[in-house]
């Protein structure tokens, strides 16, 4: 109901995207027990899809979780606009907007019982009584905690807590749902479990999940897009393919599972060269000056081991370790770095075993070139 | 117990079997910014609580046992009771005098409820530590939410204006506030003695409220936020009902400080606002009497129901 | 696609329109003065209430508490009338000189350690009170500490009870005790020494105080040693060091802040008591308490009153000062920080 003019200009692939979540341009600075001044968030435009299950993923300290609150109304943002759909929400008091929060703490009502819980929010919309019991009732089915509506919740599991925590965010219907490393309390099994949950629950109720992580593992299997933050801003911000077979940068490369970092050279606009052995690449280099220093980034699973040509890249098996699934091995090159490689067995042990010399050979989709 | 050995690198440590373990912990090392996992199957346990907090070993460790601690705390608990006890003992004396016991008997106890001056006393005892704890129990109650946000200077000098009237000896707080109340023109007497009451029992009630808020999880306030409560509806519906237990441990504080002040009372008195502690006070300056030995328990008593019931509130589990 | 940042654009940013539902968010310095010192950075946090609310406490407090001491330092500069209690709104030192000199018929000034005495006494009282208490209360609260956590709650109430007991109470309770026909003489009787003078004496006031006393010693030491990891009293033995040496080296250190905060609770009211030395003493030794109270009552001087509070006040807040910068560097040694 709300259109104003936005008074900075957005991003015209910002633009684009109308009925999601938008952020344009948004900052927050504090200051720190130091007195310097920290950007939390330093300068974000970030589109979300309407319907969408997108992840904020990074180290801790990099700003999501302060992104989260900002869009939850629990920050206020020094500069910037946040909009869903066309309506202005950053102005809005927490209580006004909808959005509702999933907090890490889970953060239910001690003295309420589960079923006040999720009804807390309905309550404050002013619903009817049987309106409101029926609700909470679906929602505890929901999460499949239908019988618990008369405990509390220091009687419950943290699993089960999370879930009312759950339930009672999604009890109003909210157009985002946000999630602040959620998951992170709940051990390895229940994790799965719940991360299999919340997708579900996503697809099932079509409401906007932004999910904030610090588990790249988390991030690739349950998002529709990722933004990676680094120090406040986004380093990439794309589909879990995207991220991982195309990072970025050395950070986002870094990041996400496991990375072989190799020295090397440009030496063309597809081609570079890893001592002295010209390797070709895919990805478009135009942006670097011809002989420029940088990293070829490459995954542990895409590099082929064969026995030793001369014309390739060679290094020496220093450990091979089975690993059930597949085989991780240690290779170190000449020029003395260590490359991290995962071979599915079988393998040639007259080829591949302890001390043996052996070519380094990768696919030029594969390679990714960042910054040293 | 095992001690970590610094010298070894965890990450440098090698599994290299074919160990579900040794996969978890390659993959642990790999990742690197990720923690450790949890064992698995902890679905249908307790809430997780942190890991024993258990600081020592078992009770009756011998090396924890110096010489005399224990025959020392003993003698000390029996010096703070027996006196008590002792007057309590004599309260249920037959006799006329306070200390020559001739034999049980409630007589005193009679006496004492149907005695003017006494039943006065306490009914203006009691009338100003109601509207003292009243007063004082709203009072910190506000103070202590509206403070909790304040700039470090802001509530540095607010805890100090607070918590001033603990700081100063009671005769000279009494002179002053004596000096005070004729300098403003107010004449001693009912009311300037139920805001003096109110003034020192603010601290009293401020401590325990702020011992509890400290232990509630702030983001169950932001939750209510979150779901469409306004400021002052989460006040209402949040902070207050999980703060009672504070509360109510403040105000029976309150009630008791103010019950059992004399200092401050005595000088802003006059002949129609007598408390119970200075018409006790005047009864037993000329010497032991029996009608204060049943006063001296039944003061006693209430004591003991303020504390036990105050204790039971602070420590209940179930919030 | 992949892309990191898009490139800002030239647009100006401008900030955003901060008005607002929670006021004060600006960061322009538009706000009145009074208001930003007062203020913190945030407004008002979740479930808590705007700062404005402390305000009714805060001024009952400046009235009740530092009014009347500001009334009574002022009093002790001002003159006493001719007759009667009170002050003339005059000028005057004579309340402090009386401290400490006396005016002869001829108008001779000679140095009258009267006061001084008195003074001398009631902190010789408050001294050997504090140090009994904390000394007695070492043990328990340490003894406390040690104990399982379902003792521990017992025994703190067991000693919060008579922390909660009227004051007059307990100091009726050893007037019954120390009296002629009361149980100690009783006993003493018995064993054929006849009855003796206990009541109505300084050791009878000193008695009353220590057992006021005694709870606001132990609490702040059982707090603080309650906290105590008793794992490095078995480091300690690991390391090699006999019981005396753990005592003094670690478990007193931990205990430190807890025994000046007891310090301090025990010496400031024992300092300026009044009932104690009264009822149990018998009054007739002049100690800082009842001297203040005859100077407003029968002697009717009330700027000497006045002068003598002041001094009080000024001796128990250094000791307050004192106590806590102590307790602070004694939290830190003891690793509280």
């Amino acid at each position: 109901m709300n259109s104003a003019k936005p008074l900075v200009a957005r991003d015209p692939e910002v633009e684009r995207r109308e009925s999601g979540l938008t952020i344009n341009r948004a900052r927050k600075t504090f200051r720190s027990a130091e007195g310097k001044e920290v950007h939390a968030i330093d300068d974000v435009s970030i589109a979300i899809r309407q319907g969408e299950f997108f992840i904020l993923l990074g180290p801790s300290g990099c700003g999501k979780t302060t992104l989260l609150r900002s869009i939850a109304g629990l920050e206020s943002l020094d500069a910037g606009e946040i909009y869903l759909g066309n309506q202005r929400i950053d102005q809005l008091a927490p209580y006004d907007r909808p959005v509702n929060t999933v907090f890490q703490s889970y953060a239910l009502f001690p003295h309420l019982t589960v079923a006040q819980n999720v009804a807390f929010g309905l309550e404050m919309e002013h619903k009817s009584k049987g309106e409101i019991k029926k609700t909470v009732q679906e929602m505890l089915d929901l999460v499949h905690l239908g019988e618990f509506g008369g405990r509390r919740p220091n009687q419950l599991s943290g699993g089960q807590q999370q879930r009312v925590a759950l339930a009672r965010s999604l009890a109003k219907r909210p157009k985002v749902l946000l999630l602040d490393e959620s998951l992170s309390a709940l051990d390895f099994k229940l994790r799965q479990q719940m991360q299999v949950e919340l997708k579900r629950i996503q697809r099932e109720t079509g409401i906007t999940f932004i999910f904030v992580t610090h588990d790249q593992e988390e991030a690739l299997s349950m998002g529709d897009h990722i933004a990676v933050f680094s120090k406040g801003k986004p380093e990439q911000i794309g589909t879990p393919e995207e991220i991982y077979n195309e990072p970025a940068n050395r950070f986002v490369a870094d990041f996400i599972g496991d990375i072989n970092f190799v020295d090397a050279v440009t030496t063309g606009a597809n081609e570079i060269t890893v001592e002295g052995v010209p390797f070709k690449v895919e990805q478009d280099l135009s942006a670097w000056p011809a002989g420029a220093a940088i990293s070829a980034a490459i995954r542990p699973e895409r590099i082929e081991l064969t026995a030793p040509r001369d014309t390739a890249l060679k290094g020496t098996v220093e450990t091979l370790m089975f690993m059930g699934a597949d085989v991780r091995c240690e290779v170190r090159l000449t020029d003395g770095t260590m490359l991290l490689v995962r071979l599915s067995p079988p393998y040639d042990t007259a080829v591949l075993h302890q001390g043996a010399t052996v070519s380094v050979n990768v696919e030029s989709a594969h390679i990714r070139v960042v910054e040293r | 117990m095992s001690m970590i050995n610094h010298d070894t690198d965890p990450s440098a440590i090698r599994y290299g079997n074919a160990s579900e373990f040794g996969a978890k912990v390659a993959r642990v090392q790999a990742a690197g910014n990720d923690g450790v996992r949890m064992p698995e199957g902890l679905e249908n346990k307790r809430p997780d609580r942190a890991w024993s907090t258990r600081r020592s070993g078992r009770q009756d460790n011998r090396l924890k046992r110096f010489p005399l601690v224990g025959f020392l705390s003993v003698a000390v608990l029996a010096f703070l009771y027996v006196p008590m006890m002792i007057v309590v003992f004599f309260s249920f004396n037959g006799g006329k005098q306070a200390l020559l016991w001739q034999g049980f008997s409630l007589r005193w106890y009679g006496s004492v409820f149907t005695n003017g001056a006494i039943v006065n006393a306490t009914e203006t005892s009691l009338t100003v530590a109601v509207i003292a704890t009243a007063l004082s129990t709203a009072l910190g109650v506000l103070y202590v939410l509206a403070v909790d946000h304040m700039s470090r200077a802001g509530s540095a000098l607010a805890s100090m204006l607070i918590n001033a009237s603990m700081l100063i000896p009671e005769i000279v707080l009494g002179v002053a506030t004596m000096a005070f109340i004729r300098l403003i023109g107010l004449a001693p007497g009912f009311v300037p003695l139920v805001l003096a009451h109110t003034t020192f029992c603010i601290p009293f009630v401020v401590m325990p409220i702020r011992a509890r808020l400290a232990t509630i999880d702030h983001a169950c306030f932001e939750a209510a936020e979150d779901l469409g409560a306004s400021g002052a509806t989460t006040v209402m519906r949040v902070t207050l009902p999980l703060l009672v237990p504070g509360i109510v441990s403040g105000a029976l504080m309150a009630f008791v400080v103010s019950m059992d002040d004399f200092m401050i009372s005595n000088f802003l008195t006059t002949a129609g606002t007598t408390t119970l502690p200075i018409y006790i006070f005047s009864l037993i300056r000329k010497g032991v009497n029996p009608s204060v030995n049943v006063v001296a328990a039944l003061l006693l008593l209430l004591a003991v129901i303020v504390t036990v019931t105050s204790t039971l509130l602070t420590n209940r589990k179930d919030k | 696609m992949s892309g990191a940042n898009p490139n800002p654009k030239t647009a100006t940013t401008q900030p955003a329109d901060k008005r607002g539902e929670h006021g004060d968010r600006t960061e322009r310095g538009d706000r009145p003065a009074w208001k930003r010192w007062f203020a913190s950075a945030h407004p008002v946090k979740p479930g808590m209430l705007n700062r404005l609310w402390s305000v009714p406490s805060i001024l009952i407090g400046l009235l009740f508490t530092l009014g009347p001491i500001g009334v009574i330092v002022a009093f002790s500069f001002m003159s006493r009338p001719d007759m009667g209690g009170g002050v003339v709104f005059r000028f005057s030192t004579d309340a402090y000189e009386k401290l400490l000199f006396r005016h002869d018929y001829f108008g001779n000034r000679s140095f009258d350690a009267r006061y001084l005495a008195v003074l001398g006494t009631s902190l010789w009282q408050a001294l050997l009170t504090t140090a009994i208490c904390v000394a007695l209360a070492f043990p328990i609260a340490l003894w406390m500490s040690m104990k399982s956590a379902k003792a521990q709650q017992i025994l703190v109430l067991l000693v919060t009870i008579p922390f909660w007991t009227n004051l007059i109470v307990r100091t009726y309770a050893w007037m019954l005790i120390l009296n002629e026909n009361g149980p100690v003489n009783w006993l003493l009787r018995l064993l054929g020494m006849g009855s003796q003078q206990l009541l109505y004496t300084s050791f009878a006031s000193v008695i009353g105080l220590i057992y006021t006393f005694l709870p606001f010693a132990i609490l702040p030491m059982y707090s603080a040693l309650s906290g105590f990891d008793f794992r490095l009293v078995e480091a300690a033995y690991d390391l090699g060091a006999h019981k005396p040496t753990v005592m003094r080296r670690v478990i007193l250190r931990a205990a430190m802040p807890g025994v000046m905060s007891g310090i301090a609770l025990c010496f400031i009211p024992a300092f300026g008591s009044y009932v104690q030395p009264v009822l149990l003493g018998g009054g007739r030794v002049l100690m800082v308490g009842n001297l203040i109270a005859s100077q407003f009552a029968e002697a009717r001087n009330w700027p000497f009153g006045a002068a003598l509070s002041t001094v009080i006040l000024a001796v128990t807040l250094l000791g307050a000062l004192a106590a806590s910068i102590m307790g602070g560097m004694a939290s830190r040694k003891a690793g509280a920080r």
